[in-house]
């Protein structure tokens, strides 16, 4: 799992990993990785790859905002913070995560296949 | 909203934000770096492991640009780069497509510029399409469309309710003297309500009043915007002083509004004016005046024209002179462009074929060329490109050779309408309107755009469906289709087939050019200066002044050195509305009355203008200096004349009068003579009878002076004028040209149609010749292979060599089979156009055939022997 060519995570799930980890407050791209990483305990390897594509199609979208300015040591850094749209987005979208989560769980711990609710697929 | 926003300040920025990109990831490397450093590790290995954690960075870079939404310009640049670099590659294919789409947009654009302002755009007045032509039409005298005289025009005028306005319009060539240079400058006499009705409006002044039109002669003149502007400067003081015109004081009164000219290149108007006692004595069959009119509002022509035709049946009841006269309207436009119109859009047509050989060659090299990239394409697609980026990339291609093509095409097009207007007869009509049609451009380019995206499309789908593994193994070259070939090879037949059908066109005109040209025109133009001269009245105002002024000047031409022979002549070549009338024969007095005459052409000539114009006496005798205005009225008929008039008689002898005898004080000219036909008004028209009768016994103030000369006619020139000079200081002299040059000009516009198509055709050739090399060229490296087999089996040269030949021809030649069609069907069309053959001329045809045929087996030649000089070896061992 800590292997960076792991499989990209889902698109959705990246954003809104990203969207939690700037929700702790402004970040560079570098920290927004060390940040899930931690979080994660070493689980969750961002792909560079993916990480900035991803927070410049945030940025796009409103989501983020980025601006220069120095990282802790000193260094001139691009750092990103999130917006407000940002912020209700990463509540909807954190609920989207859990009923999704419920639903995988019910799947996997149910012996007959269950009864899903219409708006119960991903978000 | 603030996507777009971010888009476009991120292509602001564009280089900026690369840079951040930049610098974002190295600041990453960075911190990783530190990362690994802080777990022990060198420096260099800590950089050395965060690089490598990275990944690749392009992918990694392509991937930030794709999410910043501006993906989709850089891409654009940087397809427009990679067609840039192939057409480096391939020079030859490109400079073919990029010269082909040029000079089909530069052409079109420029002909049909000038097509559209000549022959389809309105004219230059407000409702214009309410503007008619009033015609007189008689069919028994086969007139189409004739003048009328006063009587009817009033008649008309005081009837026709459809008709909102009705006026007369009559060329009046004027002399302006007094300050400055004299000139010869075009005016019009018009009768009451001209301006208002063509809606004209006046710039300065005032048009005329009712008491200064028709009636007693009134000095005042209208000035055209642009005569105004180059003789006076456009200097508005101009305005309520006077101007001097054959002699006479005029006070200008009014100027025009610019571009509002009726006739076309009018300098000025002057009331059409009788005097008082005058008016009422205008004949009814002294036909004149050409009248205009305008439709009343919302009232159909063909309505019109059934008033109108009451309107003459009613006329013809109550005056036997008007027996058999009819009244025709003719929108206005038709009378001014209708002698253009057919081969002005014939020249459409051409432009439209040629335009469609230009699309279907720029498809052929298209198809060409993709289908010898499917390798690079296959190639391309393993190392792992997208469908969809190898098609955009093969498109974007073809948009920047069609984009530059058009470019070019634009100032083909600018440039070819400059040369359109300098190379075109002069009398063509509103010609110094044309100007590049932005519209017809746009169309053009589009067109030529449209058909090298949609052309390169279709090898673009093509090359993507290759299936990689099979196209990189050499043998399968590029997986052609056979759909695809059997489409390419008709293109090649329709190209041969619309080539044949211009080229068919071009021999036909062409040919009727010759045969005109060869027409012997009943005189001899070569070696015979023409100036023209008009005598001022008011210098000028007895019969006995301008014999006079002939006498001496006669005299003092003949003398000049270098001169053989002189003459004059009211004007040897026929204007539209030259001075004509009727007669009667004495012996014949009925004739008039049958209705059936043809209005005769009257000139008065010095004694030695027949040996001048080199037009020969047939019977009796020419006129001679004895006889004078004492003498006995003599005349000189032409043999048309003779066999109208005086079917069955001896013309020498017999007398005739204008119009009817009227008892004893009538004037009769006895006929001494007959005079071979000449083609007067060229040598497609209909020879007209003529009457010449001695200048002395009716001395004319225009004349044109023919001055034969055994050198240059040119070199006599300034000796004529200073002759002219001497005996009159101020008279201005217009037309110097050679005879030759004059009569040259009769089929200028025939030149000028026939030239034009000739080119397109040559065109024509041209591009099918290089369509139907890039096939062969094509086919043959395609089957290289095969051929090296055929050779390594014992084939012989001289049958592949006759065999790919074979197969360009039948192209060709089928091509032929349906341009022979098209061109049949076709003949109706040019059949006005074509004199002295006929529009199915077998010739024309066959050679017409024969030359695409050596032209197509010339162009297949190459490939052809590519083909037969191929070393199996190097051909088997390729694969």
């Amino acid at each position: 799992m800590a292997k960076d060519d792991r499989a990209d995570m889902l698109q959705g799930t990246l954003d809104l990993l990203i969207l939690h980890a700037l929700s702790l407050g402004p970040m560079h791209g570098w920290g927004v990785s060390q940040r899930i990483r931690d979080l994660s305990r070493d689980v969750l390897q961002v792909n560079q790859g993916s990480l900035y594509p991803a927070l410049h199609r945030l940025e796009y979208r409103g989501l983020v905002r980025a601006d220069w300015g120095k990282s802790e040591n000193n260094r001139r850094a691009k750092i990103y913070a999130l917006t407000l749209t940002g912020e209700r987005r990463l509540g909807v979208e954190h609920r989207d995560w859990l009923r999704f989560m419920d639903a995988v769980q019910r799947v996997l711990g149910a012996p007959t296949p269950p009864k899903l609710e219409p708006e119960g697929g991903r978000g | 909203m603030r996507g777009w926003w971010l888009r476009v300040l991120r292509l602001l920025r564009w280089r900026a934000s690369e840079r951040e990109i930049d610098e974002e990831l190295r600041f990453h490397v960075e911190m990783e770096a530190q990362n690994y450093q802080r777990r022990g590790m060198g420096r260099r290995e800590a950089r050395r492991r965060a690089l490598v954690a990275l990944g690749g960075q392009d992918r990694w870079r392509e991937r930030t640009r794709a999410a910043r939404g501006t993906a989709w310009i850089e891409e654009a640049l940087r397809d427009v780069r990679f067609a840039l670099r192939g057409m480096a590659r391939a020079p030859g294919f490109a400079v073919a497509v990029i010269a082909t789409i040029a000079l089909g947009v530069g052409a079109t654009t420029a002909i049909y510029s000038v097509v559209d302002q000549v022959a389809l755009s309105p004219l230059p007045f407000p409702e214009a399409e309410e503007l008619v032509s009033v015609w007189v039409r008689n069919p028994t005298q086969g007139i189409d469309r004739g003048m009328t005289s006063w009587p009817n025009f009033v008649d008309w005028r005081e009837s026709a309710t459809t008709l909102e306005g009705i006026a007369t319009v009559v060329p009046a060539p004027l002399t302006l003297t007094g300050a400055g240079e004299p000139e010869r400058v075009v005016g019009a006499s018009v009768s009451r309500g001209f301006f208002e009705l063509i809606g004209a409006p006046l710039a300065l002044g005032r048009t005329f009043r009712d008491d200064e039109v028709e009636g007693d002669f009134a000095s005042v003149v209208v000035l055209s915007h642009e005569f105004f502007t180059r003789r006076f400067g456009a200097d508005p003081s101009i305005v309520g002083q006077t101007i001097e015109l054959d002699d006479a004081t005029f006070e200008v009164v009014g100027v025009t509004e610019p571009g509002r000219r009726y006739p076309r290149d009018a300098d000025l108007w002057i009331p059409q004016a009788f005097g008082t006692t005058l008016v009422w004595r205008e004949p009814r069959g002294r036909l004149w005046l050409s009248v205009i009119g305008r439709l009343a509002q919302d009232v159909e022509i063909s309505v019109a024209q059934q008033e109108m035709d009451a309107i003459a049946a009613r006329l013809e009841v109550e005056y036997p002179v008007n027996r058999s006269v009819g009244i025709t309207l003719q929108p206005l436009r038709e009378t001014i462009v209708g002698n253009v119109r057919t081969p002005l859009l014939l020249l459409l047509g051409a432009v439209a074929v040629v335009l469609l050989i230009v699309v279907v060659n720029v498809a052929n090299l298209l198809l060409a060329r993709a289908t010898t990239r499917s390798r690079e394409v296959a190639a391309r697609l393993a190392l792992g490109a997208g469908r969809g980026q190898v098609i955009r990339q093969l498109l974007a291609h073809s948009a920047v050779l069609g984009l530059i093509g058009g470019l070019l095409g634009a100032a083909l097009a600018s440039a070819g309408v400059g040369g359109l207007v300098s190379a075109a007869p002069a009398d063509l009509p509103r010609l110094d309107e044309v100007r590049v049609d932005g519209l017809v451009f746009g169309v053009a380019l589009a067109t030529a755009l449209g058909a090298s995206i949609v052309f390169g499309l279709v090898p673009a789908l093509h090359a993507t469906r290759v299936d990689p593994g099979s196209s990189l193994r050499a043998g399968a070259r590029g997986a052609s289709s056979a759909g695809l070939s059997r489409l390419r090879a008709a293109f090649v037949g329709g190209q041969f087939a619309l080539a044949f059908v211009l080229l068919v066109g071009a021999g036909l005109l062409i040919r009727s050019f010759l045969n005109l040209r060869a027409t012997d025109p009943g005189f001899d133009p070569d070696g015979v200066l023409s100036v023209s001269l008009s005598l001022p009245p008011g210098r000028y105002p007895d019969a006995e002044a301008r014999s006079a002024f002939h006498g001496a000047l006669l005299e003092d031409l003949a003398s000049l050195p270098g001169v053989d022979a002189v003459g004059t002549i009211s004007a040897l070549l026929l204007s539209d509305l030259p001075r004509a009338g009727t007669v009667t024969i004495e012996s014949r007095p009925d004739q008039l009355e049958s209705g059936a005459e043809i209005p005769v052409i009257s000139d008065a000539v010095s004694p030695g203008l027949f040996s001048t114009a080199g037009m020969d006496i047939v019977a009796g005798r020419g006129l001679e200096g004895s006889d004078g205005p004492d003498d006995p009225s003599v005349a000189v008929v032409n043999e048309t004349f003779a066999r109208v008039y005086l079917e069955g008689l001896d013309p020498v002898g017999e007398r005739y009068t204008w119009g009817k005898p009227y008892g004893e004080g009538t004037r009769w000219f006895t006929i001494v003579g007959v005079v071979g036909d000449a083609r007067r008004s060229g040598p497609d028209a209909p020879v007209r009878p003529a009457v010449f009768q001695p200048l002395a016994q009716s001395p004319r103030a225009d004349v044109e002076v023919l001055v034969r000369t055994t050198a240059d006619p040119l070199s006599l020139a300034l000796g004529v004028r200073a002759a002219i000079n001497a005996v009159d200081r101020d008279l201005p002299v217009s037309h110097v040209r050679t005879l030759a040059q004059a009569t040259g000009d009769l089929l200028a516009q025939r030149r000028f149609v026939s030239w034009l198509l000739g080119v397109f055709a040559l065109a024509a050739m041209v591009l099918a010749a290089v369509g139907i090399f890039g096939v062969m060229a094509y086919v043959v490296g395609r089957r290289t292979r095969e051929i090296g087999i055929r050779v390594a089996l014992g084939a012989n040269r001289p049958r592949v060599l006759t065999g790919i030949l074979g197969e360009g021809m039948l192209q060709a030649g089928s091509g032929l089979v349906v341009g022979t069609l098209a061109s049949l069907a076709l003949a109706r069309v040019v059949r006005s156009q074509v004199f002295g053959l006929s529009s199915t001329d077998p010739t024309t045809f066959v050679a017409a055939s024969a030359l695409l045929l050596l032209v197509a087996a010339l162009a297949c030649m190459v490939p052809a022997r590519r083909a037969a000089s191929v070393d199996a070896v190097v051909a088997l061992r390729e694969e």
